[in-house]
């Protein structure tokens, strides 16, 4: 606030009537501002700009004498880079109003996002100018704090893991691969729905690779093997700005007490806010089922699940296991530094014959252990683990209709009373049925009526 | 049924001191290594309940190890602990696969609740 003062007697020309201040004669403030590491510009009451500092000049990569006197305008559609950031200086209504206030406002290319605090001067007559100063949020996908070139290339070797190459079409791999690469392009939270052990934190990962926060860290939230306050913490509170996070993955929300839900489901829905990570929420059930028990906030699962991939277990997609013990041979390659690079046709029929109860996870170790094991560049049967060679033959898989068709229903249902925010009507309307049988198909499957038609 | 087993590797202090009692609480098997190559034996040798591991003399050689931890025992929890305010080290941790990284201003008496909640959990 001295600082505001200091300027508004400077601009009144008055001589020093502060106590304790230099003569205002022989005080320079346009070299004062200059010194200043934080971005400083000053408008006259026209908007027009009198003066920006060196480290406005650094942020925007223009310089005063190409924008002094230009108007500073907020416009709807801007082409031009000087009327973007002159757009992005330019007063709201309070400061104009002679209020001090703060905005952030989005500035274009890498200086990302701007909290510019408004100080009003004020004279005697009204309005004399405008001081901005600005502080630069991290911007969404700006790279952290350099780390040493050793720390680089571990990052970047771990980083390499988790990628998915183009998998054989028509497979549940390949889905994944559209789904991932649409998911990476958005900020939304996404709902990734498994097994244990079927590959979502990997998924997560790969979603995080591929997307514009990929310079920025990742970090996998157990809800279940950490303390509620720690978590919530991590995801609502300044940890993740320090570190700078570019995506969270929270696994198993439903471990949470419905209290950290509730806080979570709130900042989840608040789209706008590109500094903050990324949420991408797993669930190790089917968090239908968790809502119905009242383990899981409804909010909650609302918020993360617009965009929902569903990954299959493995038994469900045997047709891709020569693709996925390829991707984890690399894997273990690159782990253990052996050479193996294929597997014998009987050790591979034997895996196909396996149900697989643990999933991706328990493929990844039965191959990092074979390769450890195996003495030439092929993996032989005797180097499968024995429950495997010896397993049960593959149970039959059932495949129930009703169940199935239930669930089909469920989900239909739910997502055509959030499309019409929660109107039965309408919801009966779009599925076709009469009113009176929705509501009893609901009560059948359990989703709660809250009508907002009536 | 096997004894749950805590691997640490380079913790000492009063830190150590809190997973002794922790594991004491829960009846685990402390396993406290200060060299790399024990560290790494012990972590491909037996199944572990926990890892926790200090990133202080030898980031490189430190960080290398928690991601190698990660990769190879994906189930297993591995703490990561730090002494001095790094978020940059802290976000790295996380990334490599830390279930919980514990760097200043979070102060280290957060280690016995996180240990209580890991050991009481199932692997995901």
């Amino acid at each position: 606030m001295a600082l505001v003062e200091l300027l508004w007697h400077v601009h009144l020309g008055t001589r020093n009537t502060m106590n304790d201040q230099p003569s205002l004669d022989s005080f320079r403030w346009q070299s004062f501002f200059q010194h200043s590491a934080q971005p400083v510009f000053l408008l006259n009451r026209r908007r027009r700009l009198l003066f920006a500092n060196r480290a406005w000049e650094a942020c925007t990569g223009l310089t005063l004498a190409e924008v002094r006197g230009r108007v500073c305008r907020r416009r709807s559609s801007v082409e031009d880079r000087e009327e973007a950031v002159l757009g992005a200086c330019a007063p709201p209504a309070d400061a104009l109003a002679g209020r001090a206030c703060q905005v952030r406002r989005r500035l274009p290319g890498p200086s990302g996002w701007w909290e510019i605090q408004y100080q009003p001067l004020l004279s005697e007559s009204g309005l004399l100018g405008i001081l901005g100063v600005v502080r630069v949020l991290s911007a969404p996908g700006a790279a952290p704090p350099p780390l040493p070139d050793k720390l680089m290339a571990l990052r970047d070797r771990s980083a390499a893991r988790y990628r998915l190459d183009e998998p054989p079409e028509g497979s549940a791999n390949a889905r994944l691969f559209e789904q991932a690469s649409l998911a990476a392009q958005t900020h939304s939270p996404i709902a990734i729905v498994g097994e244990p052990g079927v590959g979502k934190e990997w998924l997560a990962r790969v979603i995080h690779g591929r997307g514009d926060g990929r310079q920025r860290f990742f970090a996998r939230l157990d809800a279940d093997r950490l303390p509620g306050p720690i978590v919530g913490d991590m995801i609502l509170g300044h940890p993740n700005r320090a570190m700078n996070m570019g995506t969270i993955y929270l696994h198993d929300p439903a471990a949470l007490s419905l209290e950290w839900q509730g806080r979570i489901a709130e900042f989840a829905s608040l789209r706008n806010q590109p500094e903050a990570p990324r949420l991408i929420v797993g669930f190790r059930n089917d968090p239908g089922a968790d809502v119905q028990a009242k383990r899981l906030l409804e909010d909650l699962y609302y918020a993360v699940s617009s965009l929902t991939i569903s990954i299959p277990p493995l038994r469900e997609r045997l047709a891709e296991l020569p693709y996925l013990v390829d991707v984890f041979l690399d894997r273990a390659r690159m782990l253990t530094g052996r050479t193996t690079k294929s597997i014998s046709s009987e050790a591979m029929n034997v895996m196909r014959g396996y149900v697989w109860p643990n999933n991706l996870r328990e493929l990844q170790d039965v191959i990092l252990d074979a390769c450890r094991r195996a003495k030439g560049e092929r993996i032989e049967l005797a180097e499968l683990p024995f429950h495997l060679k010896n397993g049960p033959l593959p149970v039959e898989r059932r495949l129930p209709l009703d169940r199935l068709l239930e669930q089909v229903e469920r989900r239909l249902i739910a997502l055509t009373l959030k499309l019409t925010d929660g109107n039965q009507t309408r919801t009966a309307e779009l599925l076709e049925v009469w009113r009176p049988r929705l509501l009893r198909r609901m009560k059948a499957l359990g989703l709660e009526s809250s009508d907002s038609s009536s | 049924m096997q004894q749950a087993q805590i691997l640490t590797f380079g913790i000492e202090g009063p830190l150590a001191q809190r997973l002794r009692e922790v594991a004491e609480a829960r009846r685990c098997w402390l396993r406290e290594t200060s060299q790399l190559s024990a560290c790494r034996n012990l972590l491909q040798s037996s199944p572990m309940s926990a890892f926790v591991l200090l990133l202080r003399h030898d980031l490189d050689r430190e960080l290398a190890l928690l991601d190698e931890a990660h990769a190879c025992l994906p189930g297993m929890p591995i703490v990561a602990v730090g002494d001095t305010d790094h978020p940059v080290l802290a976000g790295l941790a996380w990334e490599l696969g830390a279930t919980f990284v514990l760097f200043p201003p979070t102060p280290i008496e957060t280690i016995s609740d996180v240990m209580d909640r890991i050991l009481s959990s199932e692997a995901p």
